[in-house]
């Protein structure tokens, strides 16, 4: 049974992450909203950390809610974590958006500013292919053709090789779209925002925290 | 990055309205219906702009952004009197990807300042209606007010402000057919490094193909899908056919 837990920071875009998720879980999983440490259910077992807003609005969020030391416990004990766009950003060490605030550090690494293209604008806004890396294993929407949504300006450019799941193009540049570890998955990319391919990878995302 | 297509949708409180010259205005359902209509039509994302809310001294409904998130799948921003950053936040958490700032941004520019920090510049798309083309002032209250200030110049000062992109509309040829004013598209982009959204008078994929060469990243697209045989699909096609990079549904 699932038992997933939306981290609402003030900031997000909750309702989107909510209806695309419910849309596929069944009657006797639970997905709730948790304005704080305090309200997340004890048999959580997914946690959602959804994005939007800057890196320093959203570590602030975090640490008003006592979110931090929260999601810090809970992957120690392996608790499956998915981070979608900002929030994949936060698992990092620190990003180049707000130089004096540290982040989660699920993740070793460093967000930086996307950097200059002749041919690109910043934010990079719209619609990406990605390309996967290594084993997909169960997260076959990312390999095919179908672009994803992409609305950023910030993005981690290297990350270690084992997690990095993805890459996406960016002028003459990659930045990482995807990651998986053990227990942490995340995006770049909005999957509530993609559409029909969207839906299908949060199928994906379902099965692989219905996994031991 | 690939080029979007963006269908702009004008709302009345709950109903979807047409607008020619932003004058008049021509009912064609409600806001949620068509909503659920582009939604299946992959389309790249959509835009709702609530016109008549700074006349009616309102702002775009929060229940109609509840509705859209509701039924969509894919982006969608949203705009009409938006004047406080507590405004936007609810937009936002409502499930809008942005928000657009029309009239505000540039009465108060800190607003797009205050926005942006809180929601990051990707958050923030500003609307800047030409009273004639590129060379004359930007328009506030939905085209009934000279701002005194000239495009070049809000634009300027928008993007230094923290937009993440420029709505560009052409008043001058809003429900027209007559094509985009490309000359303005392409003034535009000269002047900020953040993408241009043209808006205006598109007629046909040809069109789009022309706004694009002139240096737009995203068309916005008003009466085209409401009131010609064109769809999304169709204009990605074509375009893509033009060897223009476009969504790959």
């Amino acid at each position: 049974m699932l038992n997933v837990s939306i981290l609402d920071l003030g900031v997000n875009n909750l309702n989107s992450v909510k209806r695309a998720f419910s849309e596929h879980l069944l009657e006797t999983d639970v997905i709730r909203f948790s304005a704080n440490a305090e309200e997340v259910s004890k048999d959580c077992n997914l946690i959602i950390l959804p994005g939007l807003g800057t890196f320093e609005s959203g570590m602030n969020a975090l640490y008003e809610r006592n979110f931090i030391d929260f999601i810090r416990e809970s992957n120690y004990k392996k608790i499956k974590i998915l981070g979608i766009c900002l929030g994949m950003q936060l698992l990092f060490r620190s990003s180049e958006e707000s130089p004096t605030q540290v982040g989660l550090g699920l993740l070793e690494g460093h967000v930086s500013k996307l950097p200059k293209q002749t041919t690109e604008r910043i934010p990079n806004v719209g619609w990406n292919s990605v390309c996967y890396r290594g084993d997909l294993g169960k997260f076959k929407s990312l390999q095919g053709s179908s672009d994803f949504y992409f609305v950023h300006s910030y993005a981690s450019l290297e990350a270690d090789k084992n997690f990095v799941l993805s890459t996406t193009s960016f002028g003459t540049d990659v930045f990482v779209s995807s990651i998986k570890s053990e227990n942490l998955l995340a995006f770049q990319f909005h999957p509530e925002k993609s559409g029909k391919i969207g839906r299908k990878l949060i199928v994906e995302i379902i099965e692989w925290a219905r996994e031991d | 990055m690939k080029i979007r297509i963006i269908p702009t949708i004008l709302t009345d409180g709950l109903t979807v309205v047409k607008g020619e010259n932003f004058i008049n205005w021509r009912t064609v359902g409600t806001a949620e219906s068509v909503a659920r209509v582009y939604g299946n039509r992959d389309v790249d994302e959509l835009m709702f702009l609530d016109t008549k809310a700074r006349k009616n001294e309102e702002r775009i409904s929060l229940e109609l952004v509840d509705r859209f998130a509701a039924v969509l799948n894919i982006p969608f921003s949203v705009g009409g009197g938006i004047d406080s950053v507590e405004y936007a936040r609810q937009c936002l958490r409502r499930g809008a990807e942005k928000v657009v700032l029309g009239t505000s941004a540039i009465q108060n520019p800190l607003l797009v300042y205050e926005i942006s920090k809180e929601f990051g510049t990707q958050a923030v798309v500003v609307a800047i209606d030409m009273a004639s083309n590129f060379d004359g002032n930007a328009l506030v209250s939905s085209g009934a007010q000279d701002s005194g200030i000239s495009v070049k110049e809000a634009i300027r000062m928008v993007t230094e402000n923290g937009s993440g992109e420029i709505l560009l509309q052409s008043k001058a040829k809003d429900g027209t057919l007559q094509g985009y004013d490309l000359r303005s598209i392409s003034k535009a982009a000269g002047v900020t490094d953040i993408p241009i959204i043209a808006s205006g008078g598109c007629s046909s994929p040809e069109n789009m193909h022309e706004a694009i060469s002139a240096g737009a990243h995203a068309l916005g697209v008003g009466a085209l899908f409401q009131f010609t045989h064109h769809t999304p699909s169709s204009c990605r096609d074509y375009l893509r056919g033009l060897g223009v990079p476009t969504r790959q549904v």
